[in-house]
């Protein structure tokens, strides 16, 4: 188990990209630890107002400039990868277990379920996800609720696709109808020895997941559609400095970069992971 | 006739979908709190006119009643009335859908016609220093927010460089060209007016780089790693021992088979793609169909947000198909086996 | 002596994950014009390596090789590249390759492929030109419904006709030496003996050396005049057939004749449970080689 694990870590290693996005996952999620205490105006993420310093060019106290409202952009870029971050994990803490159950149920039982099951699953993959996201969110509140509980129902069947895919493809090989022969329950066979098949290209997809969730979440706050003010929101930051794009770029230009930065980072994450699982070793 | 049944199955199988996908929105956007009459009416009007205008849009019915009813206007071409723009939702997507596609359609094309020669020239030098420098400008992915680079070109090129306008189709002076197809570059250049195409073009070329920019990385990245698998091969092991004529034939040789994967997995980025297309409309004003959809989802404009949503479900479908269309003609065993 | 092709102290290791692998250890071998020798070992002595090194497209990273292929008196492990591909590959050397499913590309048609082939001897020959020549070249080792092969793709031909197709892409220009790896070891018995007869008649016709590498000693027997046995990257023995089958002397060899399961039953060989180090018993060389190797000073 150790060696398997060295292996993967030596694979893993031999692209520098790879290695690159682990180290800006790992910053990433320091600073939302972190946040209270690496930022200088912690409270500024909040209902504060300072007209005094209104929209000040980055400085040597404002990293990164202040916004109409005198508030601190980097202060509030900080938490507003915290708030990001939070939303996320939280989607994809529901959507991937409920994805794979109806994936791996979809996928083993033939029949109506599957027929149905799919269709389901086909609809909800025929939009864009982000389009579905507005239309969904746009009709109800978006509010933090809303917004998790309408991502995480547009999610999980992209999880059931995959697994549906891949138990479609495995059920009928020797190791399987070996396993049913020994007298393996329907439970074991799905659950474990289909599904940690499965696993590699989930936890690869994940790590984009957890990339593309937020960058859904900033599009959303774009359009106006994110969480409420006064929380602090990548996408809402960078959709109110549009208007004043050419004489205050720091108030896009920053929360703009930060959701790239972030992005990138489990692209290239993601990336390595795929390759580590696929590489053969010679 | 094997493809062409295909073709029928798979049209067949997208319309029931994309009839789940009708029910689905219609039925969502009927559910809403809030009065829609009310809404497209005003606070202003009287209770009678409020209901007046219920009994006209049907709300009053029971759910499916209304949604064969909408159904049957489908069948004719009429997607209702929108609120926003007081105008039929039909004329408002084809005065809206050619700006999208023309975008679509040079984001597309950047695509491929960058994407997968990059990626097969980097998986032939792999290891060496231009394979790393493609790859450092494919770190993007499919889900790089393209409204950030939108932002980030629009600061470097029209602001600081001057080089290229800000936003819209078309300069103010200028009258948009002759409507044949409705794509300003085409129909200007076919009308031969150059003046025009030139400028419709260099509004076109920021928000389409926008666009393309995470399918663009992801072509790349896509074709390099299957390529290195197809370079593999022991058919291509066979190409070299024979000392294939060209270069090229090596190319031929080792790239198609290496397109089958790759144009399946593109075909799964269109989506995400034609999702990024409402936020790069957002931020260069493009006047295309998803900045109306978005302005219709903020003002709960019921009819013109199912009428958009069908039109980009249609659009992905057909997409979707055509791409698999694509794969039979490229993979003889889909054809033929 | 004049031998068509000389390998000289040949060396090959690998640069892997904690370690370096030596695959192949100072092997010298022989190969005269028109003659049929076979290297004999099992998987993973790296026999079909050696072949990869002759023609030059071992194109590993961590691969270093040392030593010298001389073909003709020219070191081949020193040429340019293009001097390779424009002289050696596919014409004065080709090869065969071992899956002949695996070795066609799947999404091309037999007629390209082929084509590719014939158009290395003349890059500008017309299309009627082609036919004409894949049409004569496919006769010869006897496929009917020409016409549908060459359209067809890989996926739709037999087993046994994509490795008579191999064979006739390798003969089709006259090389002076074919390498043959592991040929027609996907195969049936029947189609295999075919797959060899054919290959020896026509490789007869032209007056092609012929290098097989394989781990069937039914092959050897059948095929070759004169036979190596290899063992982990060394030759362990050297020898003309009949002394190789008749009076083996190296352990390995005698193991691997024993090895070979005998119609007369008698049940499984006796294998000594703690086999010595083959590669470091001596090399044994029968003498009749000299005499053997007398016809072609």
């Amino acid at each position: 188990m150790l060696e398997n694990i060295l292996i993967f870590w030596f694979k893993f290693k031999m692209n520098p990209f790879s290695i690159l996005g682990l180290i800006i996952v790992c910053v990433v999620v320091l600073i939302t630890i972190f946040v209270p205490f690496i930022t200088p105006f912690p409270e500024h993420a909040g209902k504060v107002v300072d007209f005094s310093n209104m929209n000040q060019p980055p400085n040597n106290i404002n990293y990164f400039g202040t916004d109409t409202l005198g508030r601190d952009v980097f202060s509030r870029t900080m938490f507003a990868y915290r708030t990001s971050f939070f939303l996320s994990l939280v989607v994809l803490l529901i959507a991937v277990p409920v994805g794979i159950f109806f994936g791996l149920l979809g996928g083993y039982f033939t029949g109506l379920f599957e027929n149905i099951l799919m269709r389901i699953v086909d609809v909800f993959l025929s939009l864009p996800a982000l389009v579905l996201a507005m239309v969904i969110i746009g009709l109800t509140e978006h509010s933090m609720t809303y917004i998790m509980a309408a991502i995480s129902l547009l999610w999980w069947p992209w999880y059931s696709r995959l697994v549906y895919s891949i138990t479609k493809s495995i059920k009928n090989e020797d190791y399987i109808a070996a396993a049913k022969i020994c007298g393996a329950s329907n439970f074991h066979i799905l659950f474990f020895e289909i599904l940690p098949n499965c696993l590699p290209s989930i936890l690869t997809k994940i790590t984009t997941d957890l990339a593309f969730v937020i960058m859904i979440i900033a599009a959303l706050g774009f359009v106006g559609l994110g969480v409420q003010p006064p929380i602090p929101d990548l996408g809402r930051m960078t959709a109110d400095g549009m208007d004043l794009v050419f004489d205050s770029y720091w108030l896009s230009l920053f929360p703009g970069l930060a959701i790239l930065f972030l992005v990138v980072g489990f692209n290239l994450l993601g990336d390595g992971l795929r390759e580590a699982f696929d590489l053969d070793l010679r | 006739m094997k493809l062409f049944k295909f073709i029928i199955s798979r049209i067949f199988s997208s319309s029931i979908t994309l009839f789940g996908l009708s029910i689905l929105i219609f039925c969502m956007a009927r559910l809403i709190p809030g009065d829609p009459a009310r809404m497209a009416l005003g606070d202003r009007a009287s209770l009678e006119q409020v209901e007046a205008m219920r009994e006209k849009l049907l709300l009053n019915e029971p759910i499916f009643i209304q949604y064969f009813s909408y159904l049957k206007g489908v069948f004719r071409g009429d997607l209702g009335y929108s609120i926003f723009t007081k105008k039929p939702v039909t004329q408002n997507i084809y005065d809206f859908l050619p700006a999208t596609l023309e975008l679509l359609l040079f984001a597309g094309f950047f695509m491929i016609v960058i994407g997968v020669p990059l990626g097969a020239i980097a998986a032939k030098n792999n290891g060496k220093l231009s394979d790393f420098i493609i790859r450092f400008f494919a770190i993007f992915n499919i889900v790089t927010p393209a409204f950030v680079i939108g932002i980030l070109l629009m600061i470097l090129f029209s602001h600081n460089l001057g080089w290229l306008p800000i936003a819209g189709r078309i300069s103010d002076p200028i009258f948009p060209p002759v409507r044949i197809t409705g794509l300003y570059t085409l129909d200007s250049l076919i009308m031969l007016d150059f003046k025009n195409f030139i400028d419709s073009l260099k509004h076109i070329l920021l928000p389409s780089i926008a666009l393309s920019l995470a399918g663009l990385s992801q072509a790349i990245r896509l074709t390099r790693a299957n390529m290195l698998d197809t370079l593999k091969a022991p058919y291509t092991e066979m190409a070299n021992a024979f000392a294939f004529s060209d270069k090229t034939i090596l190319f031929k040789y080792a790239l198609k088979p290496a397109l089958i994967p790759t144009i399946t997995i593109i075909g799964l980025d269109f989506s995400a793609m034609l999702g990024n297309a409402f936020l790069v409309e957002m931020v260069f004003d493009w006047p295309g169909i998803a900045k109306y959809g978005v302005h219709s989802i903020m003002n709960a404009d019921l009819n013109a947000i199912v009428g958009v949503v069908l039109i980009i479900g249609l659009m992905f479908l057909v997409v979707n198909i055509l791409i698999d269309i694509l794969i039979a003609l490229i993979n003889p065993k889909v054809r033929l086996g | 002596m004049n031998s068509l092709l000389s390998i000289e102290s040949l060396e090959l290791s690998f640069e892997l994950y904690k370690r370096n692998l030596k695959v192949l250890n100072e092997i010298n071998l022989k190969l005269f014009k028109g003659e049929k020798i076979a290297v004999v070992g099992e998987s993973g002595s790296g026999k079909s390596v050696m072949l990869r090194i002759i023609l030059g497209i071992l194109h590993d990273k961590n691969a270093l090789i040392r030593g010298k292929v001389f073909f003709d008196s020219i070191d081949l492990r020193i040429q340019k590249e293009s001097y390779m591909k424009n002289h050696i590959r596919g014409r004065e050397i080709s090869m065969i390759f071992q899956d002949p499913m695996a070795s066609l590309n799947p999404v091309f048609t037999i007629r390209d492929q082929i084509t590719n082939v014939i158009k290395l001897k003349n890059k500008n020959l017309k299309k009627n030109e082609i036919e004409d020549i894949a049409f004569e070249q496919l006769k010869k080792v006897s496929i009917s419904d020409i016409g549908r092969v060459l359209d067809s793709y890989p996926f739709q031909l037999s087993g046994g006709m994509a490795q008579r197709i191999l064979i006739i892409m390798a003969l089709m220009n006259n090389p002076k030496i074919v390498l043959a790896d592991e040929p027609s070891t996907a195969l049936d018995v029947t189609l295999q003996k075919q797959a060899l007869n054919l290959m020896n008649e026509l490789t007869n016709e032209i007056q092609s050396a012929v290098l097989l590498v394989t781990h069937n000693l039914g092959v050897v027997r059948e095929f070759a005049e004169r036979v190596y046995v290899i063992y982990r990257g060394t030759i362990v023995e050297e020898g003309l057939i009949d002394d190789i089958f008749n009076n083996p002397q190296h352990p390995y060899t005698i193991a691997l004749l024993e090895a070979v399961p005998r119609l007369t039953g008698n049940g499984l060989p006796k294998f000594d449970p703690n086999p010595p180090d083959y590669e470091k018993i001596k090399k044994f060389s029968h003498p009749s080689l000299s005499k053997y190797y007398e016809k072609y000073s």
